[in-house]
């Protein structure tokens, strides 16, 4: 692990803008992105709240492929990369081709596909173009970033549901350090999805009106789209050819509750396994780090376990720690979350300041106190940590440190 | 050539395939050259013409799993826990369970969610959103056969799922062995698993690479009459861990997993997918610190669609042609089908078998030569003997990427 990795540039298409400054601006403002849901009809379903990305226009962002040919959450994969790749200023003639790798998450995959070709047989209508049909397959989604982007190194997509986004991101990071690539354009990205929708709808899991985490009467998470990259860089080259560098990604840890298919560990054992192989890998004690963006979903047993973890790994410490969740603001964007996430402690360590919790009216002695409730605070962040769970248990929690 | 203690070695290895349990059962098919084809009459629902594939069918999960869960997991599952107990079996870790911290899993696989994800919406908008059932919400998604896995044996350190379509299985393999280099894990199940049904066919069968004519001459890898893929299903295992690890435990090392590489080439000629994929092969020698003079084994993807297959041997002539063109070529597909993030999987299999075994496989269903692909002289229809001890497999996906995996064998 002689490599360090730098993070040079930032994507994000989000319920609360597009664009990292947009993005960051409704952030810190406490803005919620999420209301009634625009791109399918609601009425079937008890609750009718999520968080959607408006004013979204793929033909801005795709310069090779044609954006009618690839699901949406390609189009908001592709459009993030394309963002990622311009704010770390990487042009064609940075690196070799073969020397930038790509690697997505993502929960529902081109799912957009598979719905409109539902709504083709049910309520009539014509087939839909072979070619996008063809491109449901997940691997196209970085298959797009790489001839968008010009990648000619090794590409993969990681579909490790609502984690999906950091285990993507700790892939890139693995391919730098053992030199494959010098560079790996790595996110998470999903489309907004009716089946989604109906997945965590029947788990009886969504909150009617707004996400309250960590709230003692959170009622529940909200299904939402949104696409997150970030460039890593190999650090030594990063510097050498004068890139702006956000922050460092310091290390990784993975781990799996092996629990339940779709309930986290009641005590947070992954969790707490995960944040403990990050600190090691980062070469840091608990006692240096100074943000933890949760996975935070507003879910009762999401919130209460996730705390639990937390207090676990950072003793009394955990309750003063600033910890947030931004899916307050959001929603859930599922394999984006953790990209968007990393974007967001990325900022946090550049502009010195923390996104807050919103929607938050009451505490819960089973969560966690300082959750910065509603309101952005200043807070010179040197390491974040991200935690990011999913369905089947898997957890990965990604460290980041300001340079 | 010994091995280091260091090395990544496989100790274990299942199949659930079309021959039954076993790699046994796999091997025994290959050396066979055998063709099973079953018209998928009830998958393919809009082709014009209904496509022959090697299905799993009958086997009886039961027996290996019990009874209980079973009716809540998908087919691809099914086929996935089985060959991970057998794969456990064979390592010698079923009788005592690694720690659970020390076990991961990996898998390759892509569309094990689809059907699930398809009908769950069908349903929800046409029944009504409360006739889905909550015991099919994990299955809609790609992860469910890994999330399954990882709860029945434990499996804490790790669990990952990568879905780089028909290369999935190849990076699998790449990404369990950094993460056993890595210590984050001292065993890991990796695997590939895909399963046939009416939605995968849909996605096939709009990506064109199933027969427009003659479906009984589709899945013929390297041949000039072939007509396209003969998609395939099940499940292939290895257990994976370090070769200290495995001696001071006791466990038989059947192989080494050497290397790993893969690259990416926009697909819009058969020339650009032919120098991504010998660029990744080029690389996984390179990491291997070999030449091509000493792969003695190319066990490639090829699958009867010829603009794959025309790239495969191009790759295998640029990697080849001057420094050992006779090299043994052998392709699997015609055998086992194309069996899409599994099939990375399978070719490992395959290629321990010719380590094991010491025969080449057949490439069965090739019988002429493609007039648009270059010769290739190692490459025959029948299995014979082999007593090489390194292997290369390649295969690419239809998007452009490429991957390539060298392993070696006990040796002498």
């Amino acid at each position: 692990m002689s490599r360090r990795i730098a993070i040079t540039g930032l994507g994000v298409l989000s319920p609360i803008g597009i664009g990292h400054q947009e993005f960051w601006n409704n952030l810190i403002a406490g803005t919620v992105g999420t209301k009634k849901i625009k791109a399918f009809d609601t009425s079937i379903f008890d609750v009718h709240n999520g968080g959607e990305v408006d004013g979204f226009v793929p033909d801005q962002y795709f310069k090779v492929i044609n954006p009618e040919v690839a699901g949406r959450t390609t189009q908001l994969a592709v459009a993030a990369a394309r963002m990622a790749v311009e704010d770390a200023g990487l042009t064609g003639d940075s690196y070799e081709g073969e020397r930038i790798g790509v690697c997505m998450g993502t929960t529902m995959g081109n799912q957009s596909v598979v719905e409109d070709d539902n709504d083709a047989q049910i309520k009539g209508g014509s087939p839909l173009i072979p070619d996008l049909v063809s491109h449901y397959a997940e691997v196209y989604i970085s298959a797009a970033v790489a001839e968008e982007m010009g990648a000619e190194g090794p590409i993969s997509v990681v579909p490790t549901a609502c984690a999906a986004g950091n285990y993507a991101i700790s892939w890139g990071a693995d391919l730098i350090r053992d030199g494959l690539v010098d560079v790996a354009i790595v996110g998470g990205a999903d489309a907004i999805s009716r089946g989604c929708f109906a997945v965590f709808h029947r788990l009886g899991a969504i909150a009617p009106e707004v996400c309250q985490p960590f709230d003692v009467n959170r009622k529940g998470m909200m299904v939402a789209e949104g696409a997150g990259c970030v460039i890593l860089e190999d650090y030594d080259k990063a510097v050498a050819r004068g890139a702006h560098i956000y922050a460092e990604l310091l290390g990784y840890g993975l781990a799996c509750d092996a629990h339940h298919p779709t309930a986290p560990h009641p005590e947070g054992l992954g969790a707490k396994g995960a944040m403990q192989r990050a600190l090691v890998e980062a070469g840091i004690g608990a006692e240096s780090v100074n943000y933890v963006s949760a996975h935070g979903t507003g879910t009762r047993a999401n919130d209460s376990s996730e705390s639990r973890s937390v207090r676990d790994v950072f003793g009394v410490r955990a309750d003063e720690l600033p910890t947030s969740s931004i899916k307050s603001m959001l929603g859930h964007t599922m394999g984006a979350a953790s990209a968007i996430e990393a974007v967001t402690c990325a900022l946090t360590i550049k502009h010195g300041v923390i996104p807050p919790t919103v929607n938050f009216k009451e505490s819960d002695p089973d969560c966690l106190n300082q959750i910065v409730p509603n309101e952005a605070m200043s807070y010179p962040v040197e390491v974040a940590l991200s935690n990011s769970f999913a369905f089947g248990g898997n957890i990965s929690t990604i460290i980041m440190g300001r340079v | 050539m010994t091995y280091q203690a260091d090395s990544i070695v496989i100790t274990g290895i299942g199949a659930v395939s079309a021959f039954g349990l076993g790699a046994d059962a796999v091997w025994a098919a290959l050396e066979n050259g055998e063709t099973p084809r079953a018209l998928l009459e009830g998958e393919a629902t809009s082709s014009p013409q209904t496509p022959y594939g090697v299905k799993v069918g009958n086997w009886n999960p039961v027996e290996l799993l019990g009874k209980r869960g079973l009716q809540f997991l998908r087919p691809s599952t099914q086929f996935l826990l089985g060959a991970s107990q057998l794969a456990l079996a064979e390592a010698g870790l079923n009788e005592q369970m690694p720690d659970p911290d020390d076990l991961g899993v990996v898998i390759g696989t892509n569309l094990a969610g689809l059907q699930s994800i398809t009908n769950y919406d069908f349903t929800a908008v046409t029944e009504g959103p409360q006739y889905v059932s909550p015991m099919e919400a994990p299955n809609t998604l790609a992860n469910a056969p890994a999330s399954h896995l990882a709860i029945r044996v434990q499996a804490r350190a790790l669990n990952t799922t990568i879905a780089s379509g028909q290369c999935a299985g190849f990076d699998a393999l790449g990404y369990a062995s950094k993460m056993l280099r890595e210590g984050r894990a001292r065993y890991v199940l990796v695997g590939g698993v895909e399963e046939l049904n009416e939605r995968v066919l849909w996605m096939y069968q709009n990506s064109n690479v199933l027969p427009h004519e003659r479906p009984e001459d589709a899945g013929r890898p390297f041949d000039g009459k072939s007509t396209g893929w003969v998609p395939g299903e099940g499940a292939a295992v290895l257990v994976l861990e370090r070769y200290e690890d495995a001696v001071n435990r006791g466990a038989k090392p059947l192989a080494e997993l050497v290397s790993w590489a893969a690259s990416f080439s926009a697909p819009s000629s058969v020339e650009k997918r032919a120098k991504g994929l010998a660029r990744a092969a080029k690389n996984a020698l390179q990491i291997a610190k070999l030449s091509a003079e000493e792969i003695d084994l190319v066990v490639s993807g090829a699958n009867g669609h010829h603009e794959q297959d025309r790239a495969e041997a191009m790759a295998i002539t640029e990697l080849f042609g001057e420094q050992r063109p006779n090299v043994d070529v052998c392709a699997i597909k015609g055998t086992l089908g194309e069996s899409y993030g599994a099939s990375g999987l399978f070719q490992a299999v395959a290629a321990v078998g010719a380590l094991q075994r010491g025969t080449v496989p057949a490439t069965a269903g090739y019988e002429s030569e493609d007039s648009e692909a270059p010769h290739l002289p190692g490459l025959r229809a029948e299995s014979r003997s082999f007593a090489g001890n390194h292997v290369l497999l390649t295969g690419q996906d239809l998007f452009g990427s490429a991957s390539a995996v060298v392993l070696r064998g006990a040796g002498a």
